[in-house]
């Protein structure tokens, strides 16, 4: 298993979040986190990338516990984070944003460079002396994704990488990840579009309060409109 | 004002800016990466005077003294920073202030017990001691003249440093957003305790360059230290660039007003200067956060 989650909870002071949540992911493999607002989502991804610590539980990553790693050391191990809200350094320009987060890894037939993050995004390509705020949505979350690229991850983690763009520019993302995908890479994607989420992903698990309430592949998913409705309806 | 004495005043107030640009600097970084409020760093200014004028007393030598300051002033940060600033990070700002100024207290009080209460004093050497003509018949000392360009190139340096380097991009990544930049893979607590460790070798090199010019006194560190607060909230908090410009300008404006100004208002000047900027811009002129 790439990473393996074991009765991950956490929370923030006294309110409690997760409460023993469950979750794998092999090699290479697109799995989705789905579930509605506040039940737990990116709780989960800022304890899988070290900026939240377990209060219970395991998580392992490449058969290594990084549950109390901190986020540099998880970085470094080849986890790679598409923020919630993007966060893009705003005093940093575009081509500071890519190169500040460069990590070289000897093992990689055809890592990421920053000639290569800019060949996946050539958007990004024509922006390079903007600073980051100067960027529109788009643009910013395609730099969100080449930077968390560019170091070089084993494990994509993506939280909400497609809220609040305009319906084109939501496309483009969505062919990045399958291509992304394509290449072998493992992700794990958070969002609210139903419908790419069931042809990108292989599998999905359903947060409701902290918990995994229901998990599947996409055919499943996609049969399961009882649980679309119990779990995902608005 | 005649010409000669505006000249003169302006290279004063330049300097004095130098001077506080490099006492602004390591606040503001650690203001804007670590969030963290450091009211002693004006100890590690008298840190600095008082190494370099021990060293000068024990060996004769200025150069030694200039070099001790900052080296004692870095090791003096290094471990204030190890072994107990550190916990302070994840607390609220009230706690920060009190345990600095604790600090403050504490290394004021061991000063006195090392040195006494009398002022010492450092001495300039010969090269350094005398006058330059820099337009006929405005004669300026060289020592200053000297601070002005070691502040320059040690602002030139870290100016480098900060906006064409890898490791310049991780600070201002930091100071943006620390929490992201340690899920991009950077060792925020590393970066920090170096940034920590140059702040305070700059905020020594200030003091052992004021010593000379002023009198190494215990307390001596608390009236640079709100200059250096304020040259840090105008210029942006986290922001190298705001600080840089934001001494100058202090450095000037103080300058000239208690020239120019009686002075109780002359004091007054940065202060209303200050409140004059935030309230067009009340993140500072260079705000590093979004
Ligand atoms: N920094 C925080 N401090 C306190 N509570 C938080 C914080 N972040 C999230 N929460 C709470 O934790 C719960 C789960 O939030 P989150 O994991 O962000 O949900 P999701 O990503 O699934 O929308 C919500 O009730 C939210 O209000
Ligand atoms: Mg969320």
């Amino acid at each position: 298993m790439l990473l393996d989650v074991r009765g991950l909870e956490a929370g923030y002071g006294p309110s409690k979040v997760l409460f023993g949540l469950d979750l794998v992911i092999a090699e290479g493999e697109v799995v989705t986190l789905l579930g509605r607002n506040g039940m737990g989502k990116s709780t989960t991804v800022k304890c899988l990338s070290g900026l939240l610590r377990p209060t219970a539980g395991e998580i392992l990553f490449k058969g290594a516990r990084i549950d109390r790693a901190p986020p540099h050391v998880i970085a470094h191990g080849g986890l790679g984070l598409v923020p919630e809200g993007r966060h893009i350094f705003a005093n940093l320009t575009v081509r500071e944003n890519l190169l500040m987060a460069a990590i070289r890894r000897g093992d990689r037939k055809d890592p990421w460079t920053f000639e290569r993050v800019l060949d996946f995004f050539p958007r990004l390509a024509e922006r390079l002396g903007n600073g980051g705020a100067q960027l529109s949505g788009g643009e910013q979350q395609m730099l969100a994704i080449g930077r968390a690229l560019m170091t070089n991850p084993d494990l994509l983690v993506l939280d909400e990488a497609t809220e609040g763009l305009a319906p084109l520019i939501r496309q483009q993302i969505w062919r990045k990840l399958e291509a992304l995908k394509a290449m072998g890479l493992a992700m794990i994607v958070i969002d609210k579009e139903l419908d790419a989420l069931l042809g990108l992903a292989d599998r999905h698990y359903v947060i409701e309060k902290g918990e995994i309430v229901w998990r599947g592949d996409s055919a499943a998913l996609d049969a399961d409109k009882t649980a679309q409705d119990a779990y995902l309806g608005v | 004002m005649t010409p000669s004495l505006l000249i003169e005043q302006t290279l004063n107030g330049v300097q004095f800016g130098i001077m506080l640009f490099l006492m602004s600097a390591g606040l503001t970084l650690v203001f804007g990466i670590m969030n963290f409020i450091n009211l002693a760093h004006g100890s590690l200014y008298m840190i600095g005077a008082f190494a370099g004028a021990a060293t000068q007393a024990a060996t004769g030598s200025f150069a030694l003294a200039i070099v001790a300051a900052p080296i004692a002033a870095a090791l003096a940060g290094l471990v204030l920073e190890s072994a107990l600033l550190r916990r302070f990070y994840g607390r609220d700002h009230l706690d920060q202030v009190l345990v600095t100024f604790g600090t403050i207290l504490a290394l004021n009080e061991a000063t006195r017990i090392l040195f006494g209460l009398t002022p010492l004093r450092m001495d300039l050497p010969s090269a350094l001691a005398g006058h330059v003509e820099i337009i006929p018949g405005a004669p300026y000392p060289t020592f200053r003249l000297a601070i002005l360009a070691v502040g320059l190139l040690v602002a030139a340096s870290l100016y480098v440093i900060i906006m064409r380097t890898r490791l310049g991009m991780w600070v201002r990544a930091g100071a943006s957003d620390r929490q992201i930049a340690s899920a991009m893979g950077v060792n925020v607590p590393l970066v920090f305790a170096a940034l920590f460790a140059t702040g305070a070798a700059l905020a020594g090199l200030a003091g052992v360059m004021a010593a000379p010019i002023l009198s190494v006194q215990v307390g001596m560190g608390e009236p640079i230290l709100i200059l250096a607060l304020v040259v840090t909230v105008i210029g942006g908090i986290g922001s190298i660039r705001g600080a840089f410009v934001a001494a100058l300008l202090v450095g000037v404006v103080d300058t000239f007003a208690r020239v120019l100004l009686t002075p109780a208002l002359g004091g007054m000047a940065i202060f209303m200067t200050m409140a004059a900027i935030l309230a067009f811009r009340p993140k500072g002129l260079f705000p590093a956060h979004g």
